[in-house]
């Protein structure tokens, strides 16, 4: 296997995890999505 | 495997770290043979983690030779990296996943293919007796099931050497055990186990090969009986029925070592041996002693710990601030 299709195949697995944990665990998801919209209206 | 010493796991020769100013290994030498269990002692901030640390590639040695799984550690740590596996003190396991994803993600990281990575997956729960949690996250499992998850974890690359740091901390005495015969089953495969422990009965079950870590030194190595006879420490105490009855005897043995007037209580060097406990019976006997009980004490590896890693009384006073894991 090249370094490419390596690095593609571990990039793979690693957002397979990412999305399990965004999906389990949501609260996380609103609050990484909800505090930038916050500032922005805050500020903006 | 290709190794150019196939007896040795992994050796080391004058190894030394500092951070900063602080020496923490100071001209470490080892050799562990290949297909042994080897336990590192050592008070809390000896340097044991550093230890597994450096030999695990994950920080680099300031100087001194290194040899893992037959690979230089300054030349090709991929190679070594491939060929051994960690359970450090914090576990790898991924709370929001299940048993199953835990082992198939390691599987995936491994490059092992789907088919073969559930194979091993299924196999190493079976045999971490796991099945019927598998499918439950790892959030919700006591702490023995999560260090066995993190144990297979370990395994799912079938390393020839494995690093345990401190594998059975805050288990229970029944976890505790299962995980040894675990550990033995998988010596008994051929695989090499560099295990650090505060666990000094740990060491005494599983280890062929004892060293104590002090202060960045080696301050012994040995087998754990060579451990043992190195210091003294045997006895016999003697539970007599009232304080007349314990001066008497007290007479009786002039070489009792301490007399405990308050809990009625004399010891007694002893080496523990059958002929000399009946010796010291029979002594008891001619001089008419009514003893109510015996205890006999042999040393345990607490004592050599606690002989060997011993510090003058400044030191001992900033040992003891440091905070407890």
């Amino acid at each position: 296997m090249s370094s490419l299709t390596l690095a593609l195949t571990d990039s793979t697995t690693m957002l397979r995890r990412n999305l399990k944990h965004m999906q389990r665990y949501p609260s996380l998801t609103v609050m990484l999505i909800g505090q930038p919209i916050v500032i922005l209206l805050l500020f903006v | 495997m290709t190794s150019t010493e196939p007896h040795a796991a992994i050796t080391v020769a004058g190894l030394r770290k500092a951070f900063g100013t602080n020496l923490v290994l100071d001209g470490i030498d080892l050799h562990v043979p290949a297909g042994t269990v080897f336990a590192l002692l050592g008070p809390n901030g000896a340097g044991k983690t550093t230890m597994v640390q450096i030999l695990s590639t994950l920080i680099p040695a300031d100087a001194g030779e290194v040899r893992v799984a037959g690979h230089d550690l300054a030349q090709d740590p991929d190679a070594i990296r491939s060929a051994i596996g960690v359970t450090g003190q914090f576990s790898a396991v991924d709370n929001l996943l299940t048993g199953t994803e835990n082992l198939r993600l390691m599987a995936d990281l491994h490059h092992l293919g789907r088919t073969e990575g559930r194979r091993r997956a299924a196999e190493l729960l079976d045999q971490f007796d796991l099945a019927d949690v598998a499918s439950k996250p790892a959030s919700t499992y006591s702490g023995g099931m999560r260090r066995r998850l993190d144990l297979a974890m370990t395994l799912v690359g079938s390393p020839r050497v494995i690093f345990l740091d401190e594998p059975t901390a805050g288990l229970d005495p029944r976890s505790r055990r299962g995980l040894w015969q675990i550990i033995r089953d998988l010596v008994a495969g051929g695989v090499t186990i560099f295990l650090t422990t505060q666990y000094l009965e740990e060491a005494d079950q599983l280890a062929d090969q004892v060293a104590v870590l002090d202060q960045g030194r080696l301050v012994a190595e040995g087998t754990p009986t060579d451990l043992k006879r190195s210091v003294p420490g045997g006895h016999v105490s003697l539970q007599l029925a009232d304080a007349q009855a314990l001066r008497f005897a007290a007479a009786a043995l002039p070489d009792a070592t301490t007399v405990d007037e308050d809990a009625l209580i004399l010891t007694v060097p002893n080496d523990g041996s059958l002929d000399s406990l009946r010796a010291l019976i029979d002594h008891l006997d001619a001089h008419a002693i009514g003893v109510d009980g015996l205890g006999v004490h042999t040393p345990d590896l607490d004592e050599v710990f606690l002989a060997l890693t011993g510090r003058p009384p400044a030191d001992a006073r900033t040992a003891d601030m440091e905070p407890s894991r």
